[in-house]
């Protein structure tokens, strides 16, 4: 039982792996994207010439943002691969749960993180000079916000279960509203009262938060970000389930209807 | 151990579409015995796909029941869907993969154990070993439903389900089909069909199920449903015209 758990989910993995391999542009994802965002970002930061923390933030910043892009992004593309080719219902004829595809898109996730952390550190020291000012917690902001990755992959997987094609522009609207409030390069305290208020619901802000805190720039909660991680942990997962059943009632699944 | 492979029990299904309520299934009742091919023969939106999707789990029935070898698929979906493949020729094919490395990438879902050997054996089977580093969506739609046979056959299941795997191919892609089904049910495996292609049923099937609007109108073998047209030398097509008018009429008088 345990193998074919882990058999199914590697499939996802598989496909990803696969798909990546084959394309050379498929490689864009890992590196001319991210670049570009790079360099942009990073270029403004240095031209303001303000407190050299706030470079390193940006850089930090920069890359747990990519923590929580890679893991959304495989886990839907994982279903959007199958439903452009027409062949979900080749797909969820299998025994394949929503929980295997999760799994599959968080291995394939890891990878192309990994090869996005090593490039940005890489550039970052040797443009920069930038160092970690403390890695173990840096890491520990980087697994709290792959975990938020994972969950809005769950959230989007949950909603194009029920809602097929109408769902997919969210897998590109819903990051980007989540890296505005989350105060990845700034401060929250510097959006509106209201928005701070719903930006503290999101794991993703505290882990944010712990990243700006190492640096003395920015006070953190622990009890905060592990409540919000496993709230949104357990509510996604709850959803996408609840979705695939009500998927399956409609016939929406497989487009039967 | 139950006698039939597949048993559907009074299946009732409505799906709504905004303010329209469609009644795709209207207690459909028939069993399918161990090593036949049953034929569904039926027009388009008669409910031959939401039938097959109901006997593979894919959607939930209002009401009645999906057994397969005795286990109801709507409860114990886990326990017996690797009992049951699926060949359509409705559903495309995962784009950017060869043949083989599709074959892979199912075998890992079917958590086949020996990957090598089952691949070798389906390509085999299914006379697809001179595609196999062929790109899966670029073979020709004849090949495509031998890829299809393929992957189903990964599984090793009891229960094929054919959603009319002739649809759209010439006539020598279609007689090379049917052989393959025939070799299948040689091979001793249990084969829904649905067709629109009357003649396919008369040389295929076992038995055959006549469904219209969602309900069985009639359901035998095939020389039993060819004297209900009252036609000497009748055909399947004209037992098929003969009861869906009689329906027809029947239900403009409850009107």
């Amino acid at each position: 039982m345990k193998n074919e758990f882990f058999s199914r989910s590697y499939s996802q993995a598989y496909k990803n792996f696969k798909l990546l391999f084959k394309n050379p542009f498929r490689w864009f994802d890992v590196t001319f994207w991210p670049l570009i965002l790079f360099f942009s970002i990073t270029i403004f930061a240095s031209y303001l010439e303000t407190d050299p923390r706030i470079l390193a933030v940006v850089i930090m910043g920069l890359i747990g943002w990519r923590a929580v892009y890679h893991p959304l992004m495989e886990i839907n593309t994982l279903y959007m691969e199958e439903y452009w080719s027409n062949s979900l219902g080749h797909f969820f004829i299998t025994p394949i749960k929503p929980i295997e595809i999760v799994l599959g898109g968080t291995i394939s996730a890891l990878m192309k993180f990994f090869i996005v952390f090593i490039m940005y550190y890489l550039i970052a020291v040797f443009l920069y000079g930038f160092s970690f000012a403390n890695f173990p917690v840096f890491m520990a902001a980087i697994f709290f916000l792959f975990l938020f990755g994972i969950s809005i992959g769950m959230l989007i997987l949950g909603l194009m279960f029920k809602m097929a094609s109408d769902s997919f522009s969210l897998s590109y609207t819903v990051p980007d509203i989540a890296v505005l409030i989350s105060g990845v390069y700034y401060p929250i305290s510097f959006l509106p009262l209201p928005v701070q208020a719903i930006a503290l619901l999101l794991p993703s802000a505290h882990a944010f938060n712990l990243i700006k805190a190492s640096l003395g720039l920015a006070e953190f909660s622990w009890v905060a970000l592990i409540i919000t991680t496993i709230a949104w942990l357990l509510g996604t997962y709850l959803f996408m389930q609840w979705a695939f059943r009500s998927a399956k009632k409609s016939g929406k699944l497989v487009r039967v209807m | 151990m139950s006698a039939s492979a597949v048993s559907v029990q009074n299946a009732k299904k409505i799906f709504s579409q905004k303010k329209e309520k469609i009644l795709a299934l209207d207690g459909v009742s028939f069993e399918i015995k161990k090593g036949e091919i049953f034929g569904l023969l039926g027009p388009n939106g008669a409910g031959k796909t939401t039938l097959i999707s109901a006997i593979c789990g894919l959607i939930e029935l209002d009401s009645g029941s999906v057994e397969v070898f005795g286990t109801n698929v709507q409860k114990n979906r886990d326990k017996v869907i690797g009992e049951i493949n699926l060949v359509t020729g409705f559903a495309g094919v995962l784009r950017g993969l060869t043949v083989e490395e599709l074959l892979t990438y199912y075998s890992y879902l079917y958590s086949v154990k020996d990957k090598k050997k089952a691949i070798e054996n389906a390509l085999t089977l299914s006379g697809l070993l001179e595609k196999r580093n062929q790109l899966a969506y670029t073979l020709s739609s004849g090949y495509r439903q031998r890829f299809y046979i393929a992957k189903a056959l990964l599984s090793s299941p009891k229960v094929l389900l054919m959603d009319e795997p002739t649809v759209g191919l010439d006539v020598e892609s279609a007689l090379k089909i049917r052989k393959l089904i025939e070799e299948l049910k040689k091979k001793g495996l249990t084969i829904l069909l649905t067709t629109h292609y009357m003649i396919e049923a008369e040389q295929l099937c076992d038995k055959v199920a006549l469904i219209s609007k969602g309900k069985i109108i009639a359901l035998g073998t095939v020389r039993q449903l060819k004297k209900l047209a009252k036609k000497p030398r009748a055909s399947l097509e004209d037992v098929f015209l003969f009861l869906t008018r009689k329906s027809l009429e029947e239900d403009e008088d409850e009107k």
